[in-house]
């Protein structure tokens, strides 16, 4: 809830920098699977928090990022989709993750 | 018209961390956020702790809850420093923010603490997402919750310092693999130390107390 609380602060800044012209109709997220978001879950929190603001009925467009992890044994970069930590290439288990920790807003459409 | 903007929807909870661990430094306070599912036995742990360390350091309190000044009242016979901070009053909210917590320092004579200990709210989960500032972050798992929560619950093992397992005394009187859940957290994060303990028994204490004067000693040296 305070994810989409800031999320909303974020917005209502911006649009009151852009001149307070117009609605929210559109907000681009991009959201990494190793977060502690459920899109689904962030979706119902919008609709309650945007109620009555200019964001109210915007369509959040959620970019789900995958879990990308850097080996530093063979220097590969796999995709993974469990949460288990090894290298798919060499089982090296010392990675760095490269993607999937985003919480970003790209941008939003004003109509 | 498409707006870009860009940013990190928690930049401002990270900025406001950023100010606190720089009032950490200045302060020569060692900063541990403690964190794990309910009923693990955080305060347990703290009560110990406290108990085992405050002749040795000056050791601040922050107790983070929903709702209660329980586990406030549970730490007042040491007579050190100790802020309550109820989530309620600021939305219920499930995990400690940043700006709670610097909420909460205004409240400690920092310049008589060495070591402040946070209790995050009981939860494997928000908590993880939310830095506020402190310099090492200590997840809490007890035998009790079974074998398979690194599996489940895997960012905050993924991000934490440290990994206490506790209630170790009851291993004898249980069915769960001790060694099991010490493999999967490995799977997860392979560099994350780990330190058996009980706050029953006392068992494991001695390493974790270790564990706190280092830190302790690397911020103020």
């Amino acid at each position: 809830m305070s994810i989409v609380d800031s999320l909303i602060k974020i917005i209502l800044e911006e649009w009151k920098r852009q001149g307070e012209k117009g609605r929210v109709s559109r907000i681009n997220i991009q959201v990494g699977k190793l977060t502690a978001i459920i899109p689904r879950t962030f979706q119902f929190c919008f609709n309650i928090l945007a109620k009555d603001t200019v964001l109210e009925n915007a369509q959040l467009e959620i970019a789900e990022v995958p879990v990308k992890v850097k080996c530093s044994q063979c220097n590969s970069v796999r995709e993974i989709d469990e949460p288990v930590f090894v290298c798919p290439e060499c089982g090296e288990k010392a990675l760095e993750i490269v993607s999937g920790r985003e919480l970003f807003i790209e941008s939003f459409e004003l109509v | 018209m498409e707006v870009k903007v860009v940013k990190n929807i928690l930049a401002q909870n990270e900025s406001i961390a950023e100010e606190n661990q720089r009032i950490f430094k200045e302060n020569g306070i060692f900063a541990v956020n403690l964190m794990s599912s309910p009923g693990s036995g955080k305060t347990s742990i703290l009560e110990r702790t406290v108990g085992l360390i405050k002749d040795e350091l000056k050791v601040g309190v922050v107790e983070g809850d929903i709702c209660t000044t329980a586990d406030a009242d549970r730490l007042k016979k040491f007579e050190i420093q100790i802020v309550q901070i109820n989530t309620e009053p600021f939305g219920g909210d499930c995990h400690l923010e940043a700006h709670m917590l610097q909420k909460a320092l205004d409240c400690l004579d920092l310049s008589s603490i060495e070591l402040l200990l946070i209790e995050n709210l009981g939860n494997l989960v928000c908590p993880a997402e939310f830095k506020l500032g402190e310099d090492q972050r200590v997840a809490i798992l007890s035998i009790t919750e079974g074998e398979d929560k690194p599996l489940k619950y895997p960012l905050i093992f993924r991000v934490a310092d440290l990994l206490l397992i506790n209630k170790i005394d009851l291993e004898k009187h249980l069915e769960v693999d001790v060694q099991q859940i010490v493999e999967n957290v490995a799977k997860i994060n392979p560099e994350l130390p780990v330190i058996k303990l009980s706050a029953k028994s006392g068992e494991g204490f001695d390493q974790w107390k270790e564990w706190l004067v280092r830190g302790v000693k690397e911020r103020t040296s």
